[in-house]
């Protein structure tokens, strides 16, 4: 039975390469207003569950269901137009292009009426770049462009692959910030290797391992909990 | 907030002003040329802008849009047969409006049919530029067998030149001088139109697909539909230059859909400039003057001079000529964040399809 609070459900989902394992009959469950942080060791197969979900490659099993309608198999812009949109680890932004181009770009705004663009903006603190070309951007700025292109979008859902990447504690605290004032209009998903920040974010917490969910729950739970602390939690002290 | 709107709007109007003042230049420069210049040399020029045509359909897709169509001439040869066949067998002695229509309805045709199956796939860039390849050579193939439509290897002789004659108005070209005009204005009225198009919203949007089309489509954008509409505002382009080249040489034959006018129109682009619309066609002039200068030397010397020209600008002027003029081009130059001279590594590289994280 459909819970409406589930915004978006994936049920074995899986992705090999050859032999590899990279997503292995994935069942997880997003709620709707929730920021919920992915966590896991290198190779736990987290941005290639968030290429599979955004349609960016196929699944090899399994189904993905976002707000009740099942997207395994739709294209990219499909699922972007049904309000479910992602940021890249690596952030992508067109070089040649300026800042307020790119959010104008997402918003689908004209030029002279683009205050949901130049909003979005605002919320990362990227305002007084607007007119900088996206490639004279340091790393931390471009992460924030594309969380302001995903914010412009006004999507249901939003997908964001470690936002903090590359960022020092100061830069990552303002993402948590604009993390948890975007979960106030949209549901969040979280790819995360700072557990600092995940626990200043997260309202579920899953551990992917080898591909599959190892477990689930509070941040509180997940610390606590042996196996995780073994295989992810120890690593990184 | 309200600064940077206007600030930006004066931006986009200062460029398009700019930009349209090349091509009010351009008008008066062959203007001028039309009035001083001899029959011959109006006859080079006048083939030039024509054939700019498909040089600018070539900057459409790849400067702007990254696609890489490396049978642009499938177009030409198109064009000019269809002007050619329909003025011979369908309105022979009438206006030739139904030619130039068709001309360009099939150019858009042959794009559709090329480009929709392989963007609708999301074939890999570097097939589909082997897939415009062969569409081009199989053309060229085609014309020069079927005798019956085409003339086979000889080609089509006696093409008459273009009539715009209305209803009491009399308005068909009796000499070559007075193609002239004809191919400066339609040059200048493309120009124009393809500025406006890479202008705007649309444009924008091309020269991010350019860049990340994976990118664009998580926003939402249908890419494959986008390039497709390039790639038919391309084929009508080239297939223009095609029934505007046959009236003008007098002949169609089965090399216009060939290597060598397909080269030659990179050549241009990568020469006049990449994304800059006005650098090819002023490659295309200059070029082709120069070719008609040292034909009478040495054929083999222009064509030595040709590559030597196209690998000094590809090495030390990646924007070409045009972006001389283009402080951006000069600041990228000396800064050079960005890969290879010309910009292949975003037409070939290989879509996301490999495991990390």
């Amino acid at each position: 039975m459909a819970d409406p609070g589930v915004v978006l459900r994936t049920a074995g989902l899986s992705r090999h390469f050859g032999g590899v394992r990279a997503v292995d009959s994935v069942d997880l469950e997003v709620r709707a207003g929730h920021i919920h942080c992915i966590i896991g060791p290198n190779g736990a197969g987290k941005s290639t569950l968030f290429n599979v979900i955004s349609g960016m490659i196929p699944a090899t099993a399994g189904r993905v269901v976002f707000q009740e309608e099942t997207i395994t198999g739709k294209s990219p812009q499909a699922i972007s137009r049904l309000g479910l949109v992602r940021s890249f680890q690596t952030p992508r932004v067109f070089a040649a292009m300026t800042v307020l181009d790119h959010v104008l770009l997402a918003s689908r705004e004209r030029p002279e009426n683009g205050a949901r663009s130049r909003e979005a903006l605002a919320r990362v603190g990227l305002l007084e770049r607007g007119d900088m070309l996206a490639g004279d951007l340091a790393h931390g700025e471009k992460k924030r462009l594309e969380l302001a292109m995903a914010l412009a979008m006004r999507p249901r859902l939003i997908l964001l692959d470690e936002p903090t990447a590359g960022m020092n504690a100061h830069e990552s605290e303002a993402i948590a910030g604009i993390v948890r004032e975007a979960a106030s209009t949209a549901t969040v998903v979280v790819i995360e290797h700072d557990i600092d920040f995940v626990r200043g974010i997260a309202d579920w917490v899953t551990v992917l391992h080898k591909g599959m969910v190892l477990r689930e729950g509070t941040i509180a739970e997940i610390e606590q909990d042996q196996e995780v602390r073994r295989v992810y939690l120890g690593d990184i002290g | 907030m309200a600064a940077v709107t206007a600030r930006q709007g004066w931006a986009r109007v200062g460029g398009l002003v700019w930009n349209a003042r090349g091509a009010a230049l351009l008008l008066i420069g062959l203007l001028i040329y039309g009035r001083l210049a001899d029959p011959f040399g109006l006859f080079i020029v006048a083939s030039a802008l024509v054939l700019s045509l498909l040089a600018l359909s070539v900057d459409l897709q790849w400067g702007y849009a990254g696609i890489l169509n490396l049978g642009p001439a499938a177009y030409l040869g198109l064009g000019a047969y269809t002007y050619a066949i329909t003025q011979r067998k369908i309105t022979a002695g009438s206006p030739t409006y139904l030619a130039f229509a068709l001309a360009i309805l099939f150019g858009i045709v042959l794009a559709v049919i090329v480009a929709f199956p392989a963007f609708k796939a999301r074939t890999l860039p570097v097939y589909y530029a082997l897939i415009t390849l062969a569409v081009a050579l199989i053309l060229q193939r085609w014309t020069a067998v079927s005798y019956d439509l085409t003339g086979g290897s000889n080609g089509l002789v006696g093409i008459p030149l273009p009539d715009f004659s209305l209803p009491g108005l009399d308005l068909k070209m009796t000499t070559a001088e007075q193609f002239f005009p004809l191919a400066s204005g339609v040059v200048v009225a493309a120009y124009l139109a393809c500025l406006w198009l890479t202008r705007s919203r649309f444009g924008r949007l091309l020269a991010a697909i350019r860049d990340d089309e994976e990118k664009v489509a998580t926003l939402g954008y249908d890419v494959a539909t986008t390039k497709l509409i390039v790639a038919a505002i391309a084929g009508a382009l080239g297939a223009l230059a095609g029934a505007l080249y046959a009236p003008l040489a007098g002949t169609a034959h089965p090399s216009l859909f060939g290597i060598a006018f397909s080269v030659q129109a990179y050549v241009w682009v990568a020469v006049g400039g990449q994304g800059t619309l006005i650098g090819p066609i002023l490659a295309a002039i200059a070029l082709k003057l120069l070719e008609n200068r040292l034909r009478g030397v040495s054929a083999d010397g222009y064509l030595m001079l040709l590559a030597a020209v196209f690998m000094l600008v590809v090495i030390f002027l990646p924007k070409g000529i045009a972006g001389l003029f283009d402080a951006q081009a000069v600041r990228d130059r000396f800064r050079r964040s960005r890969g290879g001279p010309i910009a292949l590594a975003p037409v070939l590289e290989r879509p996301l399809d490999e495991p990390h994280g």
